[in-house]
């Protein structure tokens, strides 16, 4: 018998035999079986992820903290004011796999980063204007103290100390202004006394008291006993 | 579309409609027959047209119990035939691969001692497909008597060729133990 006649003795198999085996019917492919493409391909998906996820922890960190600091930082200064405060931002647990994916897409997005930055550069400088013109104000007030002060100085007037005693709220009546006689002939005589700038005037009607007119009022100087 | 026993009932009543009916059900599964061991679908058509004629011929007398293997077995015999005309002339690489598959299950040519009445040889192999599970008997019948491909069997079982190849691998030298073991010697 050759390889031909026993294919031709098959043709005694058995009915059952060759009906059971009709290709022409579908067969009952077990569940497991029609699933496995879809499950290989979700097998390759997980390892493809588990693969940049562990990129992502041995890389990512490096590159990307940082930059997130920085951006939690220019966030925190816009808010408060306060750089220093700004706490890192860290990944929640659970998240790593996520959070690297999400650190190399931002890593492919390098532009935010100097943006950021410029925003961050740009705070600080704002604090500073606004401290220098707190300062500014600051030194005006030291500055109308110490006006003040040297306003409240006593007046020594032909060596006659005349202490401050108070701020007029009106303007006292009956001035009269109190000029300085020049020595020089050719001089025009009479040049009003002035204090800090300010003419200075004597009352009419009390003549230990001297008055000088500024900012806060008419100042009261009475002659020092 | 008619039960089986009716159309079987048909040809009994010598009702050409009987041969209508058979092409409307079985018309796909003897042409895939056909198809699978002659590769031609001209070839393949006009095998099945000599079948309906050989069945209106057989019923009756006869009376089959399964159609659809009574109608394979015919149309495969015509295939054969043709196909052994056909080779005469030239080659059909298809079916050259799957017989050479088959003369893996052959004993050794030293241990030929005398020829072997092909009865015998079938009672052996219905007596191996007994003892296989049906997924291996389904795949042993598909691949050699169905004569399909390796894909399709593939395909059928959701399973990858090379898993089709070692199963039938293990098929054939199960056979050919079998044989040797029944002392069937060719």
């Amino acid at each position: 018998m050759n390889r031909e006649e026993l294919f031709a003795a098959m043709n005694g198999i058995k009915d059952e035999y060759i009906a059971e085996a009709d290709p022409t019917i579908k067969a009952a492919v077990p569940l497991y079986r029609k699933l496995r493409p879809i499950l290989t391909m979700a097998a390759a998906m997980v390892i493809v992820v588990g693969i940049v996820s562990m990129a992502g922890n041995l890389f990512g960190p490096k590159g990307m903290a940082p930059a997130m600091d920085q951006t939690e930082c220019a966030v925190t200064t816009a808010e408060e004011g306060a750089v220093e405060e700004a706490a890192p931002l860290e990944p929640a647990a659970g998240e790593t796999g996520i959070g690297a994916v999400a650190e190399s897409i931002e890593e492919a997005a390098p532009a935010e980063e100097p943006a950021e930055m410029e925003i961050e550069e740009a705070l600080p400088a704002t604090d500073s204007e606004e401290a220098t013109a707190e300062m500014d104000v600051a030194d005006q007030k030291q500055q109308a103290a110490e006006n003040r002060t040297i306003t409240m100085q006593e007046i020594f007037l032909d060596g006659v100390c005349y202490e401050f005693t108070l701020i007029c709220d009106a303007q006292p009546e009956n001035l009269q202004e109190i000029g300085i006689l020049s020595s020089d002939p050719a001089a025009t005589c009479y040049t009003p006394y002035t204090h800090n700038g300010e003419t200075v005037w004597a009352s009419e009607e009390e003549p230990n008291v001297l008055f000088v007119e500024s900012a806060d009022g008419w100042l009261r100087y009475e002659k020092s006993e | 579309m008619l039960e089986d026993a009716q159309i079987v009932q048909l040809y009994w009543d010598r009702d050409t409609a009987a041969i209508s009916e058979t092409d409307v059900k079985y018309g796909k599964y003897c042409t895939k027959i056909a198809m699978n061991i002659l590769s031609s679908a001209g070839d393949a058509e006009e095998c099945v047209n000599d079948t309906y004629h050989r069945t209106w011929e057989t019923i009756p007398p006869q009376r089959p119990e399964i159609f659809p293997p009574f109608l394979g077995k015919i149309v495969r015999n015509l295939a054969l035939d043709r196909y052994r005309y056909n080779t005469a002339q030239k080659r059909n690489g298809k079916m050259d691969v799957l017989l050479s598959e088959l003369e893996n299950c052959l004993p050794d040519a030293e241990s030929v001692e005398d020829s072997l009445d092909a009865s015998v040889v079938t009672e052996v192999i219905n007596g191996y497909l007994s003892r296989l599970s049906k997924q291996k008997r389904v795949m042993f019948v598909q691949r050699y008597w169905y004569s399909q491909s390796i894909r399709e069997i593939a395909h059928y079982f959701g399973m990858t060729e090379g898993q089709v190849k070692s199963i039938l691998f293990r098929l054939r030298s199960g056979l050919k133990d079998a044989l040797e073991k029944e002392g069937v010697y060719v």
